[in-house]
């Protein structure tokens, strides 16, 4: 079931409201909560019923696994067991038709692997249960209750494409009775941020795929592209992605907020870093956490010299690129971030001090970063790594000049393309973000980066009013007529 | 220093009356609300829209004439009325109109024929509705016709509602294909496509009503369809037969020969798509239609407006294309059996 759809807008998010705050209100929190429960197990399994017993058994397992490693002596090796049985499931849904294909490939076994339906969510699922298990290893964890644990995993705003929530982040708040009564500032809040994330979904990110998907298409057929195509799809792509994931993320946090729950940031407008390190730290901030958390750090992090942190680093992204895909331009997109990392901590090393704090500098950076990261789009979007030489190939210059006839026939619209590509780009740099809005209504659990005091627009923040209250009225309606084009989540897929 | 525009964002040369707009404006818009009242609001705002927009929707779609295609049905359903002893009906989509002259098809087949074309936005629902409207004639063949890509596409189930002649006719769908059918409708006549052309049309700022001519929608300019990718075996939707199952179930208890045939398609999609018209062909032959594999390519130098659309120009030629294709699979005057 996606947010931007009408099946969840008018059916399954008025009656799971509903019969959270009737049973809420009566003082039966348990009941609520396995309520809340079932209403997201509903949710996932309208994608694919057969795939329930995967999330469940998923839970059940993690739980007791967690509960014996509290009690046992033996705690590493049931927390490596149980991480090791967790990444055996990723990997076989994930990844198994991956490595039996290119090990085919390679060794002409004459293997026929069965097709693999990658079940909806897992990568995000088994994270949030990875990093349960080791802090439970640690003493980091307390002795939840069954209840709340499956709540945790399960609560459908985050449940499918993220935030990848901490299990620090949500017990406390399962645990307070104030969170199941109906409180109208939060009611307030969550459908002012959710109708954000609606309208950069539907109206922004899905326009922008249109222009987009053919591009890369077409490049996938090896079709010539003009240098005016290629850099039209790869900016449209670029900014399709970011408002279609901060749009999901946006709405994750607004519906949770329905419910009296704050959820962790997981965008900090990140085409505005001044450098690949401070994307990173923009850009899926979740999941940025759990690498760093899980990966780079036991990996040895800085720890262990200079050397060992710059291939810790692109051993981390490698691993990043291919979680979000069983696929080689995944792990090129990875490896080549690996690599912007690792110039990234060179330069800040070795670079020369006055190169650095200028009013020029600052957008020169700014720029390239975002160049930088474009480029590296293409990897990740491209359905070859032949459609991503013909896009990247057109955009060094090696294309021809205005349109080709590929682009007249089924890109008649370039210049709506480029009128939107303009309109994000000037939303993506310009403005404050969702949170920086909201940020009177503490819309997540960490206070959202003050705007630049140097922003014209720094004194764009949501109040409580009549004006506010119309604007989001009317984005809503306006968003809900979009939602008929269809148009899945990117991140659905990861 | 200036003291006049005490409000922060102010420019200080801006006209007296622009200032006291803008001041208006802020005391209206600025004013607090509750969060309880905030949240009324807001919702009110939205749902009260999403209902006008609605009711403009279901008005445009059937008390004006602002939903576009429904000019094209409410044409062939016309005909439908007036029909006498017609033998093969045409059902399909925009590929057959553009394609099929019935006078002259009738005229080289000897076979009383009529062209109840719709747009593949009304898919095999469409056609399936178009037939049942014309029942009381002693129909012996219908023609199916769809373009090529049809399969690749989801089921039309809001071409189902936009056809019907009868709310009643809805009991004939199970539980699942009537909300789907309902949503789909929904969907079409909520979609900001429809709002935007709806307002625009009423403002008088842009063209909606289709023009019927040679007894199909106006062509616009020719295109140049290359490009394109060919289609592909996994694009196909087995679920795309829903209707068309239907539509079969319907004439083979009325004793009708049902053929299948593919619309017309640019020759360099034809060419590109070879495994999926394969699959496509299996599919239809499974299905128990009589079908014909056969693939009727358009030249570059044919094509109308679109990769499936015949220029204007060549609507005969095709026609006597499709009869000598045809002509052999259907039942033609006395070669039923008297009384049936």
């Amino acid at each position: 079931m996606l947010f931007s759809s009408y099946v969840f807008l008018f059916l399954f998010l008025p009656l799971t409201l509903a019969g959270f705050f009737v049973i809420g209100s009566r003082g039966r929190k348990e009941a609520a909560i396995a309520w809340l429960v079932c209403a997201s197990l509903f949710f996932y399994a309208w994608w694919k019923p057969a795939y329930l017993a995967i999330i469940v058994c998923s839970m059940l397992f993690n739980y007791a696994m967690g509960r014996l490693i509290q009690k046992s002596s033996r705690g590493r090796f049931l927390m490596l067991s149980g991480v090791a049985a967790n990444l055996a499931l990723l990997g076989w849904y994930k990844y198994a038709g991956f490595f039996a294909v290119n090990l085919n490939h390679a060794l002409g076994l004459g293997w026929n692997p069965p097709e693999i339906l990658l079940p909806l969510a897992i990568s995000f699922f088994t994270f949030q249960q990875i990093a349960y298990l080791v802090d439970c290893h640690h003493d980091r964890s307390g002795e939840y209750a069954f209840s709340h644990y499956c709540l945790f995993v399960t609560f459908f705003p985050q449940l499918i494409a993220g935030p990848i929530v901490h299990h620090r982040e949500m017990m406390p708040q399962f645990e307070l009775g104030a969170a199941f009564r109906l409180k109208h500032d939060d009611m307030a809040a969550g459908f002012t941020i959710f109708t954000f994330g609606l309208f950069k979904k539907v109206i922004v990110a899905d326009g922008l795929a249109r222009y987009a998907n053919p591009v890369f298409s077409g490049a996938g057929d090896g079709l010539a592209l003009s240098v005016l195509e290629a850099w039209g799809g790869a900016l449209a792509y670029t900014f399709q992605l970011y408002f279609d994931f901060s749009g999901y993320s946006d709405m994750a946090i607004g519906l949770a907020r329905l419910f009296g729950i704050r959820l962790p940031e997981n965008f900090n407008s990140p085409y505005q870093a001044a450098s690949i390190i401070e994307f990173w730290r923009r850009w899926h901030i979740t999941l940025s956490r759990f690498l760093r958390d899980h990966i780079y750090i036991p990996l040895g992090g800085n720890r262990k010299g200079e050397t060992r942190r710059y291939l810790n680093v692109f051993a981390t992204m490698l691993l990043g690129g291919l979680w979000h895909g069983a696929g080689w331009t995944f792990v090129a997109w990875g490896a080549l971030h690996g690599v912007y990392l690792m110039m990234n901590h060179a330069w800040r090393r070795f670079a020369v001090p006055g190169a650095r704090g200028s009013a020029v500098a600052g957008v020169a950076s700014r720029v390239a970063t975002f160049l930088a990261v474009v480029v590296a789009w293409v990897l990740f979007r491209a359905e070859s790594f032949a459609g991503a030489v013909v896009v990247l190939r057109a955009m060094a210059g090696f294309g021809k000049p205005g349109f080709s006839e590929f682009s007249v026939n089924h890109l008649a619209e370039w210049d709506d393309a480029f009128g939107l590509i303009g309109m994000a780009a000037g939303i993506a740099w310009l403005l404050p973000n969702t949170q920086q809005i909201m940020r009177r209504s503490r819309p997540i659990l960490t206070e959202p980066e003050a705007v630049s005091q140097r922003s014209p627009f720094r004194e764009l923040v949501h109040s409580q009013t009549l004006g506010w209250s119309l604007l989001t009225g009317v984005v809503f309606a306006y968003s809900v007529i979009g939602v008929s084009k269809g148009g899945d989540f990117l991140y659905f897929n990861f | 220093m200036n003291h006049s525009h005490d409000k922060p964002g102010l420019p200080e040369r801006i006209p007296r009356p622009l200032v006291g707009a803008w001041r208006a404006a802020r005391r209206v818009f600025g004013r607090k609300l509750g969060p309880r009242r905030y949240f009324v609001v807001s919702m009110a705002t939205a749902f009260g829209l999403l209902f006008a927009i609605s009711a403009l929707g279901v008005w445009s779609v059937f008390f004006d004439e602002l939903f576009g295609y429904q000019i094209l049905y409410r044409h062939q359903e016309e005909k439908t009325r007036g029909l006498h002893n017609v033998e093969t009906v045409f059902v399909g989509d925009s590929s057959m109109g553009n394609s099929i002259d019935a006078e002259l098809f009738s005229e080289l087949t000897g076979s009383p024929s009529v062209n109840l074309a719709l747009t593949g936005l009304y898919g095999y629902a469409g056609a399936y509705n178009m037939l049942k409207k014309v029942e009381k004639n002693p129909v012996r063949n219908v023609v199916v016709m769809s373009t090529l890509d049809t399969f690749s596409r989801g089921t039309s189930y809001g071409g189902y509602l936009l056809t019907i002649s009868d709310i009643a006719d809805l009991e004939e769908l199970d539980g699942e294909e009537r909300s789907r059918s309902l949503a789909a409708f929904y969907s079409m006549i909520l979609s900001s496509g429809n709002f935007k052309a709806t307002i625009k049309s009423l403002l008088g700022l842009g063209k909606r009503r289709f023009e019927i001519v040679s007894d199909y929608i106006e062509q616009g300019p020719p295109i140049d369809p290359r490009g394109p990718r060919g289609l592909k075996p996994g694009q196909i939707r087995r679920e795309k037969q829903r209707f068309l199952l239907k539509l079969l179930d319907f004439c083979r208890e009325r004793g009708i020969n049902v053929i299948h045939a593919h619309g017309p398609i640019y020759e360099g999609m034809a060419r590109e798509s070879g495994d999926y018209i394969d699959a496509v062909n299996k599919q239809l032959n499974e299905s128990g239609v009589i079908n014909v594999p056969d693939i009727t390519v358009i030249p570059l130098e044919k094509i109308g407006d679109s990769a499936d659309h015949v220029a204007p120009a060549f609507k005969q030629e095709y026609t006597r294309r499709y009869a000598a294709l045809l002509a052999s699979r259907l039942e033609i005057g006395d070669s039923r059996p008297a009384g049936d």
